[in-house]
């Protein structure tokens, strides 16, 4: 009899253990998750905020927003600079594009990883205001940016 | 021949360890639980200062005249604020707009329902303008709340 209690036992402590383990693991991807959206939030709104103008999405004509996973503006330079995510391999990057004959130049660094879902959408009268939209397994993350240079 | 003797796991002794175990248990399953909350609250938390930011981003577009006083209004299900309803539009006219409602944004609209997300603006002042952003919600049963401070001049 004793035996057997001690087998229930050990059986119920593994398994707790095992439960707890993959519940750990749950808890750090959660925070890993957080990390990467508050992350490339930063790394777009950085370079974003001293843009001068917005190139695409551009607001409708009737002044509604417009949403698309890619996003040109000018930056403070004055060079053209693309945004984009890339679903497949869950990574947000950067692109330069040339002002003339030549080919686009893309960062070799993501500006974001592990990022599921990336939306721009262009708000305001001027189309000065990017609203933010990423989220990985169901975590949000909500931003916008208002660009600052004319 | 005398055999050595072998004595087995008596009932007690099981007893007592089980008493132990537990004594030993209960206190690592609070840290576990602890953990769990923390990475909720950061999550919420993270959350709300994007939220924030995004509003304060809005007031530097809007009409000054505009900016006024608004009480708590939930993020999903809300009444259309320029803010975040509508939140996105994929199309090219108002039709196409999405609000944070459950058949247009149903990831999103989830996720602020289950905290039940709310905004408010407390604004104090003319020229400039001092707006409190106050971002609330719900976690665990308890009232949470952020808020930013906020200053808007004439333009």
């Amino acid at each position: 009899m004793a035996a057997g209690l001690l087998t229930v036992i050990v059986g119920i402590v593994t398994q707790w253990f095992f439960s707890q383990r993959q519940y750990q693991d749950r808890i750090t991807r959660l925070s890993d998750i957080q990390e990467n959206l508050r992350q490339a939030t930063f790394a777009m709104a950085r370079e974003l905020k001293t843009g001068r103008q917005v190139i695409w999405p551009r607001v409708n004509p009737d002044q509604s927003p417009r949403t698309d996973s890619v996003l040109v503006f000018k930056n403070f330079r004055g060079a053209i600079v693309a945004f984009f995510h890339r679903p497949a391999e869950r990574k947000i990057r950067r692109v330069v594009i040339p002002n003339g004959p030549g080919m686009p130049v893309e960062d070799t660094a993501p500006l974001g990883d592990g990022i599921a879902s990336l939306t721009f959408t262009t708000m305001g009268p001027d189309n000065k205001l990017v609203s933010l939209h990423l989220s990985t397994e169901g975590v949000h993350h909500l931003d916008a940016v208002r660009l600052v240079n004319e | 021949m005398r055999l050595p003797s072998r004595r087995g796991v008596t009932l007690l002794e099981v007893i007592m360890a089980m008493v132990i175990l537990t004594i030993a248990i209960v206190p690592m399953l609070d840290v576990f639980g602890v953990t769990g909350r923390t990475v909720a609250k950061s999550q919420n938390l993270s959350l709300a200062v994007g939220l924030s930011h995004k509003i304060a981003q809005h007031l530097l577009t809007m009409p000054y005249d505009a900016i006024v006083d608004k009480a708590e209004t939930p993020l999903a299900d809300g009444a259309d604020d320029q803010v975040f309803n509508p939140l996105e539009n994929p199309g090219t006219s108002q039709t196409t707009n999405r609000r944070i409602t459950a058949a247009q944004l149903p990831e999103l609209h989830a996720f602020l329902k289950k905290y039940s997300v709310r905004y408010a603006l407390d604004v104090v002042g003319d020229a400039p303008k001092d707006v409190k952003i106050i971002i609330t919600w719900i976690e665990q049963g308890r009232n949470m709340l952020y808020s930013l401070r906020v200053y808007v001049s004439r333009r």
